[in-house]
């Protein structure tokens, strides 16, 4: 048994354009996710029941199934809407969707754990409604949830494998790529494993120096 | 609906995988743990690596690894073997923390009043703050558990015939993949549901009947 490093060396843009294919899928759904995570905060907390129940078994029931499964539906299923879209589009939107799901969850409990007399002094002050949103709440959960947060873009980027299996370019399909053809798998896997690893401990690092932003700010 | 039956198999398979994986992942991850908190010299290392490592690592990614390229290190697996390890290798890495930190939080009084009564640590450990942590805790494992479910379609890529893989490949040859699709998404909010549900009465029993920390 003798393993062949020197092949995945020769092979090392293929894996840096997986890698970079990764890192701007999940950048963008990430980005995109949190901004329909925050928009779906209105309708999470509005007054209406016929407007936030749906939206909460929305929510739920979208964290409760698997990544693949979202995709699939994006991918073979909503062609027969008439809307087909390349696997491109097909990745960003399937974590939009998903990932949107669970920051709007995050997000919803620490607007909960916030303090009461924090929206009720805002209030008082004369903020109303988006305002309010904006100026008072958003900032003070946002740097709550944080490590949360961070802890989900890792969790985005361990799905975003999925998106292999309906040929997405990533990191993972380069991976089955490259052992397909030179006949490495064990060197071919754990070098992507390794660049996971290395993306996330990139993510941890950075939330961790997010936390001098909460050590500023936040007794929220 | 004339595909429900096969997709009740599917259902069966990934439940199966996960349930398994979560049996071996629970004392995996307590011995993880505690060796952690134990600081064994070396052991330590490598663990605090293994987490880090595996809580980074895809599961598509892992079970790939595993079954094609175990094989080359001399280590041939079966796809449900290949499938069951890796599935329990990836809930290790989350359950040890857990643990861990129940174990780090666990009121020393407790321990305190256990030595006096002269119980060693190992047995103070194991009769009072085990039982403890264990039942304080079913959420958090459980909740897991559901995580574990939603990763559980990774095992299709190396022909594990669970849900998610069945419903792709009926809505690949049939003419109706929107519906093919949604019915195997109900099927997990059934399954996810149903395992939230027993967390919550678990929960609800050892409050009632224990007085826990």
């Amino acid at each position: 048994m003798s393993l062949r490093f020197d092949l995945i060396w020769e092979q090392a843009p293929a894996f840096l354009s997986g890698l970079w294919n990764t890192v701007w899928i999940c950048a963008i759904g990430i980005s995109l996710s949190l901004i329909l995570g925050i928009l779906l905060l209105l309708p999470l907390f509005s007054h209406h029941k016929v407007v936030r129940l749906p939206t909460k078994l929305l929510v739920e029931a979208a964290r409760a199934i698997p990544f693949l499964m979202l995709a699939y539906l994006v991918y073979y299923g909503l062609p027969s809407l008439g809307l087909t879209l390349d696997s491109w589009s097909t990745a960003i939107l399937t974590i939009v969707i998903y990932n949107a799901a669970y920051v709007a969850d995050i997000l919803r409990s620490a607007w909960v754990n916030l303090p009461k007399g924090q929206t009720e002094a805002a209030r008082a002050c004369g903020f109303t409604g988006v305002q309010l949103l904006r100026r008072i709440v958003l900032p003070q959960i946002l740097i709550a949830a944080a490590p949360i947060l961070g802890n989900q873009a890792i969790q985005v980027i361990r799905d975003s494998s999925f998106l292999a299996i309906i040929t997405v370019p990533e990191l993972t399909f380069t991976a089955k790529a490259v052992q397909a053809d030179s006949f490495v798998p064990f060197e071919s896997f754990i070098t992507a494993a390794l660049l996971y690893w290395v993306l996330c401990l990139l993510i941890e690092f950075g939330v961790q120096r997010l936390e001098w932003v909460r050590n500023f700010y936040g007794k929220a | 609906m004339d595909n429900l039956p096969y997709f009740l198999g599917g259902a069966a398979i990934t439940v199966f995988v996960s349930l398994i994986a979560w049996v071996l992942g629970l004392p995996l991850s307590l011995i993880i743990a505690i060796a952690r908190i134990q600081r064994i010299p070396i052991v330590d290392l490598v663990f605090s690596l293994y987490v880090s490592f595996v809580r980074s690592l895809p599961s598509p990614l892992l079970v790939m690894l595993l079954y094609f390229g175990l094989p080359v290190v001399g280590l041939d697996l079966n796809p449900l073997v290949a499938g069951i390890i890796a599935m329990t290798i990836n809930t290790s890495a989350f359950n040890s923390e857990i643990w861990r930190s129940a174990i780090l939080n666990f009121p020393s009084d407790q321990l305190d009043a256990a030595r006096s009564v002269g119980m060693s640590p190992n047995q103070s450990f194991w009769r009072i703050a085990f039982p403890q942590i264990w039942q304080a805790n079913i959420s958090n494992f459980i909740n897991e558990a559901t995580f574990l479910v939603k990763s559980s379609p990774a095992v299709g890529i190396i022909g594990i015939d669970d849900l998610t893989r069945r419903a792709g490949k009926i809505a690949a040859s049939n003419y109706e993949p929107l519906p093919t699709i949604v019915l195997g998404m109900m099927l997990y909010v059934v399954v996810l549901f149903a395992v939230s549900l027993a967390s919550r009465q678990l929960e609800r029993y050892f409050h009632d009947r224990y007085q826990l920390v």
